[in-house]
């Protein structure tokens, strides 16, 4: 089997993290994997069970369609929609078997160009991290939704946790790309909530954890809101300095409109962080509004306000969000996510027979295919649809 | 007061009084028992302190997120109502408190300590709140007749509240002068701590108006999110100790309502739909196909035209205000009530949210016609009334005559009679209606959206289906009249609302093909009753008796041989049947009511 992930070592983007977590359950099974553009080099070279090949996207094409020369048939988990069309070409020339794909958010919430599209459609399952993202995939992109598989992200970071209920100040923390392309992460209304919360007499800070080109205009607006004495721009930092600020944190902040799960929101609630996000997307899948956190309208920086302000008045409550944060973060575990991908896996390798030459190195009779596919769960999913019924619910 | 009342709230009734010196306070209520059915949700109601006490009608759909921020762990809580939230978020946050409710609600909070009472109504107007003022003493209520019932109320008629009847079908306030309304997004403050009491009005709520755009929004995204709003929404109107039905027509926003219903998990809903035999005006086909389609407990109501006369009297007698449509919400409530349901959902809101009348489609025209030169306008308009006077193009040339404003296009649409009728029918006919307070935003179908919702559905369909509802003591809910859903798509642009392929295309393409097209792939029939058919027949005698008896006409401020012409031109085919009928509700409300100029 192929997982065709990009830049999977280079970033640390939720794309790619999942795309590591990934690679770990398949290598573990000795599954083959390709990545492009991680090693400067041109030369193929082994990382963490994977095959790495270097240079541009047409060096990633040639690896893979020597490697599907050597292994034709394989099932193949395709890491990310732009990936489709090269898929889809060695399906029709009986290089590679049955295929899935990953759909991660924003890139799957609309209408793909027709060569995606028909490869999608052409795929055994689209796996997607929430509800939202293979709903809005399926309607755009023309696929029965019942081809789709919810496989939620699992959190990876290991948080002592410590119940700390705010005394006398609430300390807040946003990890967040500060990107002028990632204009919807409202990290500007997390400023004007902070304002407005101080304005009503409530005690706060915040510790903002990233970068980019749109951090000066933040600080800049910080300045105007005269906030600056209780806001810090901590800039990139290491996982251990992210673990040890999420420890002294009580809040996580980030009322982002585009993200398709959210992972930044589990490590928070792992480490006990009550979390305050927008009520948009897949966040509504991870960060359930009055137990976890607060869901608030994108822009609506003071309903954030007064949910800080209810969160520092009250430390029953902000303690019973905590736990309950905890445990929720907990649900999603990455046994469970294991599980789901293995048996997913399974599912694609037990392929019909295609009409192709069978190299000789890899002569095998596969079972046929399931009557109707099913569809998997991440353990924590709410179940709506009816069994055994014509599936409203899902779609004509 | 409270006995006037007793149809909306069979469960219990409750009164208590308060002496404060020369002042005093009493607040009422009847139950009608939604949200825990215990005896711990009587009212009027207390909180553990005894300073706080109010009387409630309504919904409060975030009633356990502000429960649970409100309980800090010291058991403040004696029940598990709404209404007891109400009263805890008052105590913690004052008047702030009501900018956080979400819901349908009206209420009276009496602060026995700070000696204030404060009369609160809803942003979108769902509820209704009436109040009376004579001679420093103030009297409110859900319905006028618990007003009138007081015996205080000077029974007399408010003829600017007939001429806005006249001009539009509904009275903005009332047509009794004594009455006024509460607008929505309002509280009354009576502050009695001197003895007396001082009242004033003010807003705690923002106007309705569509947002200041700022970053221009992206369709696949503004729809994804509806269709979660509106989710969000049916999930806290299914919240209930009781079942819940559905009034299903086989329209877009029904069968929109009975989709999510099932989203969320509702179980099998159980299904309503008036039909008739006479099929033009029948909607059975479709509300039978999406029915079966979502398998629901679906119940037909079969009305022919001797049930609707048979009816006829209780309607009117349940007629809080003179009103064209009701008798249609009274009808069904009235069924739906028989079979044990106590609360149903309805679509109400959906043509105002997503550009479902003529209005907008004429806003759009009147945009482009506002073009041409005034002057060319006003002799195209002059010339279209004198070679087809009276006929159903009439509004299209009162349009072309206006200033083609959003404005125009929805009184134009909204129109009864015509200025020129409304002044023979009422010689002291009052002006045009004041422009009301806008923020046009330059975006026309927006803007007429903005007035639908706070005109015709406001002033004149939420205040029916309150009434005719409740008179079978039966709580109608609107899932599509909800404060983030209005605000939200008040700020898509309303090119998106408009379609020459499909009616409603923004809420089609929100629920994400779950509408099959024999929904939307119609044309659109309202939820009225064949009144055109039936006042030639059954209803004609009935009719006539009341339009030509001069005396009625006169106690109305009308002109008896004006109202003769208008059914003796419905009777020849040169007038709509709204006219008519419009004249001969009003006629026989204040008949009834004793109500006189």
């Amino acid at each position: 089997m192929f997982l065709l992930a990009t830049e999977t070592w280079r970033s640390d983007g939720g794309v790619q993290r999942y795309m590591r977590i990934l690679c770990q359950i398949l290598t573990q099974r000795g599954r083959g994997l390709i990545t492009l553009l991680d090693d400067p080099g041109d030369r193929p070279i082994e990382h963490e069970g994977a095959l790495c090949c270097g240079g541009g996207k047409w060096k990633f094409v040639l690896t893979l369609t020597r490697e599907s020369w050597k292994r034709p048939q394989s099932a193949a988990i395709v890491g990310h929609t732009s990936l489709l069309p090269v898929v889809w070409v060695l399906r029709k020339l009986g290089m590679l078997g049955r295929y899935a794909v990953v759909l991660h958010g924003i890139e799957a919430w609309g209408r793909l160009p027709w060569p995606a599209r028909a490869a999608a459609g052409a795929a055994c399952a689209v796996v997607a991290t929430t509800e939202y993202t293979a709903r809005e995939f399926c309607y755009y992109n023309g696929i029965d939704l019942a081809k789709s598989a919810i496989i939620p992200l699992a959190n990876s970071l290991t948080v002592a946790v410590s119940a700390k209920p705010p005394g006398d100040s609430l300390r807040l923390l946003a990890v967040t790309r500060m990107s002028r392309s990632d204009g919807y992460k409202g990290i500007e209304f997390v400023l004007e909530a902070v304002r407005t919360a101080r304005k009503w007499g409530t005690n706060v800070t915040l510790e903002i954890i990233g970068d980019g080109d749109d951090r000066p205009r933040l600080e800049e607006l910080a300045g105007r809101l005269r906030i600056l004495d209780i806001v810090h721009f901590q800039g990139r930092t290491t996982d251990q300095t992210l673990r040890d600020t999420l420890s002294h944190s009580h809040v996580f902040v980030l009322p982002s409109k585009k993200e398709g799960f959210g992972l930044v929101y589990l490590e928070a609630m792992a480490a006990g962080l009550p979390c305050i996000a927008a009520n948009y997307g897949g966040v509504p899948e991870v960060v359930e509004h009055g137990r976890d956190g607060f869901l608030v309208e994108y822009g609506d920086f003071r309903r954030m306000a007064f949910y800080l302000r209810v969160l520092a008045e009250a430390p029953k409550l902000y303690l019973d969000m905590s736990e309950a944060a905890r445990r929720r973060a907990a649900s999603f575990s990455l046994a469970a996510m294991q599980r789901s991908w293995e048996a997913l896996a399974v599912r694609l390798e037990s392929a019909v027979g295609v009409n192709v030459p069978v190299r000789p190195a890899n002569n095998m009779t596969a079972p046929p295919p399931p009557a109707r596919n099913p569809i998997f769960r991440g353990g924590h999913k709410r179940a709506t649809a009816p069994d055994g019924r014509r599936n409203i619910l899902r779609g004509t | 007061m409270v006995e006037a009342l007793e149809h909306r709230g069979p469960d219990g009734h409750g009164a208590r009084a308060w002496a404060f010196g020369p002042a005093t306070v009493c607040l009422g209520h009847t139950r009608l028992s939604i949200i825990d059915l215990s005896p711990a949700g009587r009212q009027p109601m207390t909180e553990k302190s005894g300073r706080y006490w109010i009387t409630f009608n309504g919904e409060i759909y975030n009633y356990r997120e502000l429960h649970k921020i409100l309980d800090a762990g010291d058991g403040c809580f004696a029940s598990a109502t709404d209404t007891e939230v109400i009263l805890q978020a008052y105590a913690r946050w004052s008047v702030e408190a009501f900018g956080l409710l979400r819901g349908m609600f009206a209420f009276g909070l009496l602060d026995t300590s700070a000696r204030r009472v404060i009369l609160v109504r809803d942003p979108l107007g769902i509820k209704p709140l009436y109040y009376a003022m004579r001679n420093g003493s103030l009297w409110f209520a859900s319905e006028v007749q618990a007003l009138l019932a007081t015996g205080k109320v000077d029974r007399r008629l408010d003829l600017d509240g007939v001429g806005q009847y006249l001009g539009q079908g509904w009275s903005t306030s009332c047509a009794i002068s004594d009455v006024k309304t509460l607008p929505p997004g309002h509280m009354l403050t009576g502050d009695f701590s001197t003895g007396a009491f001082r009242w004033s009005l003010s807003r705690y709520s923002e106007e309705l108006s569509p947002p200041a755009p700022s970053a221009k929004p992206e369709r696949n995204e503004s729809t994804a999110h509806l269709l979660h709003l509106l989710g969000q929404s049916m999930k806290c109107h299914l919240v209930a100790d009781v079942p819940v039905g559905l009034f299903l027509s086989g329209g877009i926003d029904s069968s929109a309502l009975l989709h999510l219903m099932r989203r969320e998990g509702c179980g099998t809903p159980r299904t309503f739909t008036v039909v008739f035999p006479e099929s033009k005006f029948s909607e059975r086909e479709y509300a039978g196909r999406i029915a079966a389609q979502y398998e629901t407990d679906h119940t037909e109501v079969e009305l022919a035209e001797s049930d609707i006369l048979a009816l006829l009297p209780d309607a009117f007698a349940s007629m809080d205000q003179p009103t064209m449509d009701g008798i249609n919400t009274y009808v069904i409530s009235r069924a739906v009530s028989s079979t044990g349901i106590k609360v149903a959902l309805s679509g109400l809101g959906g043509d105002e949210l997503f550009a479902g009348y003529p209005s907008f489609r004429r806003a759009r025209l009147a945009k482009l016609a506002g073009r041409t030169p005034q002057t060319l306008r006003a002799a195209l308009s002059r010339i279209g009334r004198l070679v087809s006077p009276g006929s159903p193009a009439e509004k299209v040339w009162d349009l072309l005559g206006s200033d083609c404003t959003p404005f125009s296009a929805y009184t134009v649409s909204r129109r009864l009679f015509s200025p020129q009728e409304a002044a023979q029918l009422m010689p002291d006919y009052p002006p045009a209606p004041k422009i009301p307070n806008t923020q046009y935003c330059g975006d026309e179908i927006n803007e007429v959206s903005r007035l639908e919702l706070r005109g015709y559905m406001s002033d004149l369909l939420l205040r029916d289906t309150d009434f005719m509802s409740m008179a079978s003591s039966l709580e109608v809910r609107v899932p599509f009249v909800d404060n983030v859903i209005v605000g939200h798509v008040l700020g898509l642009p309303g090119s998106w609302k408009l379609s020459r392929v499909m009616p409603k295309p923004l809420l089609v393409e929100a629920m994400r093909g779950a509408l099959p097209d024999y929904i939307w792939d119609r044309p659109k029939m309202g939820f009225v009753f064949p009144f055109h058919h039936w006042m030639r027949s059954h209803l004609r005698a009935e009719v006539q008796s009341i339009l030509l008896d001069g005396r009625l006409a006169r106690n109305a401020g009308l002109n008896p041989p004006a109202v003769r012409k208008v059914w003796e031109g419905f009777l020849n085919g040169r007038l709509r049947w709204t006219k008519p009928w419009s004249l001969y509700v009003l006629l026989r409300w204040l008949e009834s009511r004793q109500i006189a100029a």
